[in-house]
């Protein structure tokens, strides 16, 4: 197993939310998908780091969009997960799947 | 809706350049539909809280992908810290190495840096301390003191009890109005012995106002505050006092002590090193406190008073509105002020408290400053010159393949390591400087004692001083990434005509003369006042021992009995051998106590606020001749007249000329003198004594006989050889005189007038020696930039030398580029020394601010340490042996 596999917390979230979000997932939109996900307010530094650190594993590849229909708009960096991220991503919620298996949470541990 | 521009402006730092545009438009985009949605100050909030949590994230990402990208997706398991510290490690493990083989330049370039980072972080500790932190108290900023303003009390700390109430009166500017009186002295008698302490009275919302509670027993109380006709019965002691006279005995509290024939209880201490602010530059601590009550008479003014702003006040609003209260109070009591223009000033206490210090060390920052700078100069040089001997070793490593980064970090890493050194040496030279400051200027400025080397000042100035050799390191770093490697490997070792850099390194070297210029004029200024100020005719002989002698107030009830044994003390100690002269005073002159008392010599007058003030003195006759203040007319007290307590004064010239001008003989004429004491007659007139400042002026004099005065008397006696042996024999004679009686605070009269020129030799005393290290260094920077041009143009002097110059005409040739720099440096160097003047006005005395002659030796010292740095250069090269030289490439 290639070290590249293994994602951090914060990694995982940011690429579920890209899966999540489908073609539409853009550094914002991230961000409130995860914001309203989790329920944790996170900065856009954070999640701009970690796309940045998954583009460079391969994990996701992104195209910038149709200019934005305004004066001078702007084109959006649109994320989508790579093959590779799919696998990563199937690693480490099964392994997350396989570690939690027979443990019931509701119990008080 | 703006966004807040520093949190915008930092995240565009911190973003990686392929993302920045998007990060901040989506940002901005979100901020504003929450404007929308919300409000706008909560998307302010919310995008500066963005800002804030993004830039770790991405300093870190950007940082990981400088040091090694490839290596940190591969390792990313130990991320970027480790990177980072590893790359450190090896540059600071190269840089040792390297400097331990130059050890001569990293010497140079410490010493330097020592010699510049010391002094600096000496004189801000005592700047940060001193301007910045001199109060202990709660709250300090709030804390003002109160001024007055009326007829010939200018701008007096004492308010009268009547105005302390006028000002606890007003609504809504103080939360507390509190007031002390004059330090005074107390006779403590322990067992068979008389101590004095000092004293003084204070409210007794005092010290709650000022945050300062006991530490043992309890504070004033209303109950501790007695009516104005009985003596107080309580006292808080001072922690100082409660060690060394009572061995810091805690049953000490609740216990009485005789203070004065009276018992009185102790019921407090204060804190260790609580001292009372009382209107001047250096509260000193105090014996003993006790409670005072605020009566309503307005006649005396003589009650320091602090007051604590209400809160939401500022000190402009409750000036103005005393302004009002001033007008009402004149209309209100016409007696009491008999129509004189009376003002109320609050300033902030702290400010109070640093006024009379901050000349003297605004002059000595801008020394230290000013030499600091020269040091960063002359070690930046020094780096550049060295960077560019190593351009090729930078080519090469950059020719192999060395990242930026790495070179970076290699310039870096010896540049702290070099800057670490010299913090080292600046602190010990520092902490060494501050020692022999504090011996210098004992008690000068609030709380000197207690200063100590501040650890961030000298982190502070190794920080500056780190930053100014990195920056100046990447400068030939720069360069050596510009150049295509091959170019600088190609060129040879040596070029002639003149090397890249020369300009910027002539121009340091023309900044170190400039500087010199302004430190040494500093200097030189100083030196000539401390001159002049010793010079000046005191009026007094001040070769004379002086003591102190407590009086058993209980023993020697009447005026008379008091004044019978002083005489007689005096007439016992001019038995003792080597004695010339003896007599007493009640303050003596430069002691920094003074009594001063109204005057008028038209006795159609009552007292009055637009009545001229004199220094006032209880003299014991003898004095005079004992101080050598010379008579210009009549005589001295007689005995009787002493003792009798018959009204008569002795006058000094400056008062007798202003109050009969044109009289010759003004004895026998009578002067009116304030609280009510009958007229008396001048019986002599002496010479002017410089008694308050020895560089002016500042009230005229008048002695009376002592009798009528309670306090205790300073002896003042004229010996011939060492005064010290008498001190045995003095306690002797003071002993049999009466029992329970011994001298104290014995002094030579001589340290009262070194005190008063403390301030302004130690200060001269600084920044001569800022000036002479001045004046070093830039002969120490203008030798080494010569050395390297020279160096650098050996084989076009070769040449000339072998096509026959003669050694003079080398010499001339290459003093050309110091003539260039001084003829450049001089005039600037001059005009700011001009400009920078009106610093050291206040501590000029004597000549001019600008003084023309001062300014042409600073001048010529500059031209000195110039030549004197070019010579030795020049000298070397002149007499080159060409054959040597061009063998040698």
């Amino acid at each position: 197993m290639s070290q590249t596999d293994q994602l951090g917390p914060f990694e995982l979230y940011v690429l579920l939310a890209v899966a999540q979000l489908g073609g539409d997932a853009y550094g914002i939109r991230i961000r409130q998908d995860i914001t309203a996900r989790a329920g944790r307010d996170v900065a856009i530094g954070a999640v701009y780091a970690t796309l940045g650190r998954l583009h460079r594993k391969g994990l996701v590849i992104f195209a910038l969009s149709e200019p934005l229909p305004q004066p001078g708009g702007r084109s959006r960096k649109l994320y989508t997960m790579t093959s590779a991220g799919g696998r990563a991503l199937r690693h480490s919620t099964q392994m997350l799947g396989q570690m939690m298996a027979g443990l019931d949470l509701s119990r008080n541990h | 809706m703006t966004l807040p521009r520093l949190a915008r402006l930092l995240l565009a730092v911190a973003a990686p350049p392929e993302d920045r545009a998007d990060l901040l438009a989506d940002l901005q985009e979100e901020a504003l539909a929450l404007a929308r949605s919300q409000s706008p100050r909560i998307a302010r909030a919310w995008y500066r809280q963005q800002a804030l949590g993004s830039i770790v994230p991405l300093l870190k990402q950007r940082a990981a992908g400088l040091v090694d990208r490839d290596a940190y997706t591969e390792r990313q398991m130990t991320p970027f810290p480790h990177d980072l510290w590893n790359t450190a490690r090896i540059a600071l493990k190269q840089s040792a190495r390297r400097l331990r083989f130059e050890w001569r330049y990293a010497l140079g370039v410490v010493v330097i840096l020592g010699v510049g980072i010391g002094p600096a972080t000496a004189m801000l500790s005592i700047v940060e301390r001193v301007l910045l932190q001199p109060l202990a108290y709660q709250d300090p900023d709030r804390l003002g003191l109160v001024r007055i303003n009326l007829g010939q009390i200018q701008n007096s700390p004492g308010l009268s009890p009547g105005e302390v109430l006028d000002l606890r009166k007003t609504q809504g500017l103080f939360a507390s109005v509190e007031a002390e009186n004059r330090r005074y002295e107390l006779t403590l008698n322990a067992g068979d012995t008389l101590v004095p302490l000092s004293a003084v009275s204070i409210t007794s919302g005092m010290l709650p106002m000022l945050g300062v509670k006991p530490i043992l027993g309890r504070p004033f109380g209303e109950a501790d505050v007695k009516n104005q006709q009985s003596q107080p019965d309580t006292v808080l002691m001072d922690y100082g006092t409660w060690r060394s006279r009572f061995g810091a005995d805690p049953g000490l509290v609740g216990r009485r002590i005789v203070l004065n024939g009276n018992p009185v209880e102790v019921v407090g201490i204060l804190p260790a090193g609580f001292v009372l602010a009382a209107g001047g530059a250096a509260p000193e601590a105090i014996d003993l406190y006790l409670p005072m009550g605020v009566p309503s008479w307005r006649n005396f003014h003589a009650f320091p008073t602090i007051v604590r702003l209400a809160p939401g006040t500022a000190f402009d609003r409750v000036n103005t509105t005393l302004e009002g209260l001033a007008a009402s109070l004149v209309k209100a009591y016409p007696d009491a002020y008999s129509g004189a223009r009376l003002q109320f000033t609050v300033s902030p206490l702290k400010e109070d408290m640093v006024k009379t210090t901050r000349p003297a060390l605004n002059a000595a920052i801008v020394g230290v400053l000013l030499l600091l700078a020269i040091a960063m100069v002359n070690a930046t040089g020094l780096v550049i010159a060295r960077l560019r001997t190593r351009e090729r070793d930078f080519a090469i490593r950059r020719a192999i393949g060395a990242g930026s980064g790495s070179l970076v970090a290699d310039v870096f890493m010896e540049s702290a390591l070099l800057t670490a050194c010299g913090a080292v040496l600046g602190a010990v030279l520092g902490a060494i400087g501050l020692e022999a400051a504090k011996r210098l200027i004992p008690h000068t400025v609030p709380r000197w004692q207690d200063i100590t080397l501040g650890g961030g000042v000298v982190l502070d100035a190794a920080a500056l001083a780190l930053a100014g050799l990195f920056s100046c390191g990447l400068m030939p770093l720069w360069r050596a990434s510009r150049h295509v490697p091959w170019q600088v490997l190609q060129s040879g070792s040596t070029r002639s005509g003149r090397p890249d850099g020369a300009l910027s390194r002539l121009f340091l070297a023309g900044a170190q003369v400039a500087l010199t210029v302004i430190l040494a004029f500093g200097a030189i200024q100083l030196v000539r006042s401390a001159t002049r100020l010793s010079e000046v005719d005191l009026g007094f002989d001040p070769t004379v021992l002086t003591f102190r002698a407590p009086i058993d107030n209980q023993t020697f009830r009447t005026p008379a009995a008091r004044a019978d044994l002083l005489e007689r003390i005096r007439d016992r100690l001019r038995e003792l051998p080597g004695v010339e002269a003896v007599g007493a005073v009640s303050h003596l002159p430069l002691s920094g106590s003074v009594l001063t008392d109204t005057w008028t010599t038209d006795l159609s007058k009552q007292t009055g606020w637009d009545l001229q003030t004199a220094n006032y003195y209880a003299t014991v006759p003898g004095y005079f001749a004992s101080m050598r203040i010379p008579f210009r007319r009549g005589r001295d007290f007689s005995d009787i007249e002493d003792r009798t307590g018959q009204h008569v004064v002795i006058v000094d010239e400056t008062l007798a000329q202003s109050a009969f001008p044109g009289v010759a003989d003004v004895t026998g004429r009578l002067v009116r003198l304030g609280w009510g004491l009958p007229d008396s007659r001048i019986v002599g007139v002496v010479g002017h004594v410089r008694g308050v400042e020895i560089a002016r002026e500042v009230r005229p004099q008048i002695y009376a006989p002592i009798g009528l005065f309670t306090q205790i008397p300073n002896f003042t006696m004229r010996v011939t050889g060492d005064p010290t042996r008498l001190i045995g024999p003095i306690q002797i004679a003071l002993k049999e005189l009466s029992t329970g009686r011994a001298g104290s605070s014995f002094a030579l009269l001589t340290d009262n007038v070194a005190a008063a020129t403390s301030t302004l030799r130690s200060v001269t005393g600084l920044v001569s020696i800022l000036a002479a290290s001045a004046g070093l260094l830039s002969a120490m920077g203008l030798y080494a930039v010569i050395a390297y041009l020279l160096h650098s143009r050996r084989r076009a002097t070769a040449i000339r030398s072998a096509l026959g110059a003669s050694p003079g005409q080398l010499v001339r040739l290459h003093f050309r580029s110091s003539i260039a720099v001084l003829l450049v440096a001089l005039p600037i160097g001059v005009g700011l020394a001009v400009v920078s003047a009106p610093l050291f006005a206040s501590l000029v005395f004597g000549v001019g601010v600008r003084d023309p002659e001062s300014l042409a030796e600073a001048a010529a010292i500059a031209v000195l340490a110039s030549l004197a740095g070019t010579y030795m250069p020049v000298r070397r090269a002149a007499t080159i042996n060409p054959v040597v030289a061009l063998r040698s490439e």
